[in-house]
């Protein structure tokens, strides 16, 4: 090779390289416009910050009205007050929320309740003051009671509850949506009093009521509009008040942020558990089709009148008496309509970058590099935690970056910096978006994803797209409403403009001071117009994620992505080469007769009697012999809920299905004839969600997995009694994800259980306790994609039938890997998502499902 | 085909954002950037015919009626070596005089500001004061009748007033000006430390402090959580406007005569708008123009005949809205009043917290007296 082409070569390589790292661009966007408007400015203040530690380096310029401890016990106080209201408000259409994700009326309904909150605070309150009654006898009533204070500390209140409730109603929907529908159906069995049903639900919507509490406790520390325009002295009125008269703050905010500390403190640690919660409740668990809320819809939508609809139209009959809504509007449009170009369009930039930084840390998040991932979760816990601080703060942090003399003062001079404070103050609903969207994805489908490759931009686009388009569009919108009424930051950084081109929301609070009601009104319409939208926009999406957990499982997740992974051409599948199967014989085909199979999903043989057992998605139970003729068959006494998924042969020849959709467990003889059944709906000892296998351990107790948010294995004495359980829902030592196979090795010593959609073979002893495990998800030759079954061969060896990887795999007792067998096909040898496999003598038998048949194997 | 659709995203993005700064770069047109404190709607009007009358455009940065001309002078300080604005407009006096002896603001030499009068200027033209708004109480008519209303700024110390007085928030806007003068004014005239006892009785009689400025005040009196308040007079016009039941007094600065008048040059403070130009400025030459501009008679009676009715100081527009006229206006010595404005703000907020500490001592004596009393007596 000469030189010259050695260099092309290189030459060529690098802008492929360039190519793919270019493929990153909404990643690398996001760095970007996380450091303009969060990382820059934060480090800009470090230095104040460490000033302010030794109490700030000059002394208070100004004396107070109040003293900061006071202030901040009124401001906690108020906080504390308006989300327990809010809890009390919200809850009851949080429920309804969640009842209805799986149901038509869904998107209407949050959008209604999403409305208030794309509105600024400051205008639902506004609406509330202008409606209070002057000059009626209720008015002449308070008055003489001297209880015009309390009245509008009272009017306060309403309006922050009255934007504030539908946050927690957001936060109990995620919650109430998991809870089943046949719990509800087991207290109204049980005829549980109201009271016992209301501590019951409440135990299932807690996580999102607190979630809730805690996001409007800390949006209520920081609102400064509201109480202004109250006249309720607060913590962040006093801050900004201070922050006003300190001399030259731009290079001096030492402190402010010396007299804001307790504050930051407090929102710091309300920042950090709402993290956790918001980790916490985004987990994998199964959202469930839960009870429709019947009773409580005119509750719901008598709320939604109240606090909503009825501050508007009183507002609106408000403008009408006073001057009339034509001349309103003429004289908005003559004054404001360059105003609102401007701020649309400033709003519209605002929301872009939101939704591209949404793009952004999703993709990051999904990456399968650590250190990107973990790049995300700073970005996205500074931003949120910057955005949460003072308005105040946000605004000394842009000061202190930009307003220098340099080149960032172009930044600082120019409208850019509007967009900045737009995304300082509320961009973390990007970063918070991204979360969801990343979380709310199924296990199945980001293990597939990885077994297949699909990374990088185009890999990920391909298969999370619909999810992270719908989350970018929503954090858009939301970002364009919210930044139209922002004005805490906006204030403080406003660089010069044309006096038609500043941002409306100056404006509208100028006319709300200076006694203009009737601009505000007509902004209050168009504002109420754009917030529809966004919240239209954001149910839609909040479905669109929501329902990929509740309809899509684990399976029919990893087929979808499988498919589309295949179909992109991603770089899938293993370098390694499967040997084919060594089939022996096959039998069983397509169809509905004896002998024939309809999705055959479990299998078991009796070594001593040489029956093999097969049931497939007709719900029947074929007994074969060893030789694969067809013997007899039974059905299950239900299927219309399910099919089984398991089945076990006792050494005494009795039959043990596990009736997974009906949560029970039946003993047949060889002849099915029933012989018991035991087992419940419910999450208690004794009780089964899915059950998927049964194990008989060495001194007969039984050993029965199931999944379906109560992911464990219950043990019973061989008389069905309960003796214990071990393991939980999760991807972490002790936990399973969807246990699906069971099986005893030969000296009864260690259990091994499949742990499917954690793509590991987990081994415990007899009593539970986790001794180790082996698999992690991938292609190569001991990586498992989807183990289902599970069956100790005579020799000590363990043979997995993998479901995603259209295999079976031989493994030493030890996890090593003894070699893979079988491809995705249809000819001999070939296999189709094989669920099961069992063995007997020297003979293996292979469940190939999604062929209809089974292959027989005496050797590898 | 995905990509494609990335990469047009990105391209929109990166050109709106290049569209954006270049946008604000380019001078298609001479330009002036004012910082103004005053009501947005004026200003707009103002500068509607400015824009018209010279070509320039104006770049604006105002201000929220919360921390008004107060945001605008810490900005302004702030950017003393760094200098964004040509021109202040600002709607009182004592912070632009406060600003003018920190070097911020320049010398304004004109044809058209030659002659303005001494009191309302300057002493080296960096500042000049036009259009005035009175400081008034406003009041409940229904609540305060005819007999009971305070004619001086005195009778709000009285106890007769207990409970019934709201102020906005000293540290912004024209409140701490008027407090600056009355400091000036009475300590010099009536004897030191009169300001400070006044201020005590204004405390005692648990004056309610107002975080959101003076149309605040009017609007806590039209709603009933006070009978009168300490505002400016365009405020109360706005309420009036919009139908509010609330009406003003021109207080005196003195006790009225024998004959119930206020004493010649000791009646309302009228504090006025004042425009200077910021050393430094970007665009020297079109902040000449708009400082005359502002100057001018027409600006002056554009503002008179405004919502806020301003009261002109130039002797031509004098009577021209005899309605809207102050009684004796109070002489104010400008300079010296302005140096007084930061010890009255705080000799306020003393006051304040001496009355609360003093209720909270006597509260604990009181309790504790109450303690012994009800001790049993043993020997």
């Amino acid at each position: 090779m000469t030189k010259r082409r050695a260099t092309m070569i290189a030459d060529a390589s690098m802008v492929r390289r360039s190519l793919r790292a270019f493929g990153w661009w909404p990643a690398v966007i996001t760095l970007l416009i996380w450091a303009a408007a969060v990382g820059w400015p934060m480090l800009a203040l470090m230095p104040a910050v460490v000033r302010s530690i030794g109490g700030g380096d000059r002394a208070d310029p100004q004396p107070s009205m109040h003293p900061l401890g006071e202030l901040l016990t009124i401001s906690v106080a108020w906080a504390a007050v308006v989300a327990l209201c809010s809890a009390v408000v919200g809850w009851l259409p949080g429920r309804l929320l969640g009842s209805l994700l799986t149901r038509r009326g869904f998107v209407p309904v949050a959008a209604l309740m999403l409305v208030p909150l794309c509105l600024p605070s400051y205008l639902v309150f506004y609406a509330w003051w202008q409606s209070w009654p002057a000059g009626t006898a209720l008015h002449r009533w308070v008055i003489e009671r001297d209880g015009m204070q309390l009245a509008r500390s009272a009017t306060l209140l309403l309006g922050l509850v009255c934007w504030s409730w539908p946050i927690v109603a957001l936060c109990v929907g995620g919650a109430a949506a998991r809870r089943p529908r046949a719990r509800d159906d087991m207290l109204a069995i049980d005829g549980a009093p109201l009271g016992v049903r209301v501590v019951d639900r409440l135990r299932t919507d807690a996580p999102g009521v607190v979630a809730g509490m805690l996001i409007v406790f800390l949006a209520t520390l920081n609102n400064t509009t509201c109480f202004d325009l109250a006249e309720v002295f607060t913590f962040a009125n006093e801050l900004r008040a201070r922050a006003a008269v300190t001399p030259d703050l731009a290079q001096n905010p030492a402190q402010v942020l010396a007299a804001s500390a307790p504050m930051v403190a407090l929102v710091l640690a309300g920042c950090l558990i709402a993290w956790w919660m918001l980790g916490r409740n985004g987990g994998h668990a199964v959202a469930k089709v839960s009870t429709p809320l019947r009773r409580g819809r005119t509750m719901v939508a008598m709320i939604w009148l109240a606090t909503v609809a009825l501050p508007l139209a009183l507002l609106w009959n408000g403008v009408w008496r006073f001057e009339g809504v034509g001349r309103a509007v003429g004289e908005f449009a003559r004054l404001y309509s360059g105003n609102t170009l401007s701020t649309l369009v400033l709003g519209t930039i605002s929301g872009a970058l939101a939704a591209i930084a949404t793009f952004g840390l999703a993709m990051m998040w999904l990456s399968e590099r650590r250190i990107v991932r973990d790049t995300a979760s700073v970005v996205a816990l500074t931003w949120l935690v910057w955005s949460v601080l003072p308005g105040t703060i946000l605004g000394m942090g842009l000061h202190a970056a930009w307003n220098r003399g340099d080149v960032a003062n172009v930044i600082f001079r120019s409208p850019v910096i509007l967009i900045l404070a737009h995304l300082s103050a509320w961009g973390f609903i990007a970063p918070l978006l991204a979360r969801w969207s990343v979380r709310s994805e199924p296990a199945a489908m980001r293990d597939v994803r990885r077994v297949d490759g699909a990374r990088g931009l185009r890999g990920i686009w391909l298969s999370a797209r619909p999810a992270l388009f719908s989350a970018s569009l929503a954090s858009g919108a939301v970002v364009l409403v919210l930044a139209a009424g922002e004005i805490a930051v906006t204030a403080q950084v406003m660089p010069p403009m044309r006096i038609d081109r500043t941002p409306l929301a100056m404006s509208l609070l100028n006319d709300m001071h200076y006694q203009r009601p009737q601009t505000v009104l007509v902004a209050s319409l168009l504002l109420l117009t754009m917030a529809i939208a966004a919240a239209v926009i954001v149910s839609l999406v909040w479905r669109t994620m929501l329902w990929r957990r509740i309809g899509v499982g684990a399976d029919a997740a990893a087929t979808i992505v499988i498919t589309v992974s295949c179909f992109a051409g991603c770089s899938g599948g293993s370098d390694a080469d499967p040997r084919p199967l060594n089939t022996e014989y096959a039998f069983g085909s397509p169809g509905q007769a004896l002998g024939q199979f309809g999705y055959p999903r479990c299998i078991d043989v009796d070594p001593e009697r040489h029956h093999v057992y097969v049931i497939d998605k007709t719900a029947r139970v074929q007994r074969f012999d060893l030789d694969g003729h067809a013997q007899i068959e039974w059905h299950m006494p239900e299927m219309q809920q399910g099919k089984p998924t398991g089945i076990t042969v006792a050494p005494n020849g009795h039959v043990f299905v596990l009736d997974t959709h009906y949560f029970r467990v039946i003993e047949y003889d060889a002849d099915g004839r029933e012989i018991r059944r035991f087992g419940s709906y419910g999450e208690g000892p004794g009780e089964f969600i899915y059950v998927t296998d049964l194990a008989i351990g060495p001194d007969g107790n039984l050993y029965i997995s199931e999944y379906g948010g109560n992911d464990r294995v219950q043990v019973f004495s061989p008389e069905g009694q309960y003796l214990f359980e071990f393991g939980a829902f999760g991807r972490e030592v002790g936990q399973f994800s969807r246990p699906q196979g069971l099986a005893f090795s030969r000296d009864g010593t260690e259990l091994f259980i499949t742990d499917a959609c954690n793509h590991r073979v987990v081994v415990t002893d007899a009593e539970g306790h986790w001794l180790r495990w082996f698999g992690v998800a991938g292609r190569e030759p001991g990586q498992l994609a989807y183990p289902y079954g599970l069956e100790m061969l005579f020799d000590g060896t363990i043979v997995v039938a993998e479901f995603g990887n259209n295999r079976i795999q031989h493994f030493d007792r030890s996890g090593k890997s003894l070699g893979v067998y079988g491809s995705v096909g249809r000819g001999d040898g070939e296999l189709q998502y094989p669920w099961a496999v069992a063995a007997a003598d020297d003979r293996i038998f292979v469940l190939d499902s999604g062929n209809n048949r089974v292959q027989v194997i005496d050797r590898f | 085909m995905h990509s494609g659709f990335g990469l047009r995203v990105f391209a929109i993005a990166l050109l709106a954002t290049l569209f954006i700064v270049d946008g604000c770069r380019r001078k298609p047109q001479p330009q002036v950037v004012l910082y103004v404190s005053a009501d947005e709607h004026i200003a707009r009007e103002v500068i509607a015919r400015f824009e018209k009358q010279s070509g320039i455009s104006v770049k604006v940065v105002g201000d929220t009626e919360a921390k008004k001309t107060t945001g605008l002078v810490e900005r302004l300080r702030g950017e003393k070596a760094n200098p964004q604005a040509d021109v202040f407009w600002s709607s009182e006096i004592v912070q632009t005089i406060e600003l003018a002896a920190e070097g911020v603001l320049t010398e304004h030499l004109s044809d058209a500001t030659r002659d303005w009068p001494r009191e309302w200027r300057d002493g080296q033209r960096r500042w000049f004061a036009f259009a005035a708004r009175p400081r008034v109480i406003v009041f409940a008519p229904e609540r305060v009748p005819e007999g009971e209303r305070p004619g001086t700024w005195l009778d709000l110390a009285r106890s007769t007033w207990r409970g019934r007085i709201a102020i906005a928030d000293p540290r912004f806007g024209t409140t701490g000006t008027h407090l600056g003068v009355m400091r000036w004014h009475w300590d010099r005239e009536v004897m030191p430390g009169y300001f400070r006892a006044w201020a005590e009785g204004l405390a005692a009689n648990d004056v309610r402090v107002l975080p959101s400025g003076n149309a605040g005040v009017v609007e806590a009196v039209a709603s009933g959580e006070a009978d009168v308040g300490l505002t400016d007079a365009d405020d109360v016009w706005a309420a009036q406007a919009r139908g509010l039941k609330v009406d003003l007094i021109y207080p005196s600065h003195a006790p009225l005569n024998s004959e119930g008048d206020t004493p010649a040059d000791h009646g309302t403070l009228l504090i006025p708008n004042t425009v200077a130009r910021v050393t430094g400025g970007p665009n020297p030459e079109s902040a000449r123009l708009l400082v005359d501009f502002l100057l001018s008679e027409e600006v002056e009676r554009l503002l008179a005949d405004s919502v806020s009715h301003n009261v002109p100081i130039r002797e031509s527009l004098r009577g021209s809205h005899p309605e809207y006229e102050a009684p004796s206006p109070l002489r104010v010595e400008w300079e010296r009043a302005a140096t007084a404005r930061a010890g009255g703000i705080e000799q306020f907020f003393e006051a304040i917290a001496a009355v609360k500490q003093d209720r909270a001592a006597a509260a604990e004596i009181k309790a504790a007296t109450s303690r012994r009393d009800e001790a049993p007596h043993a020997r």
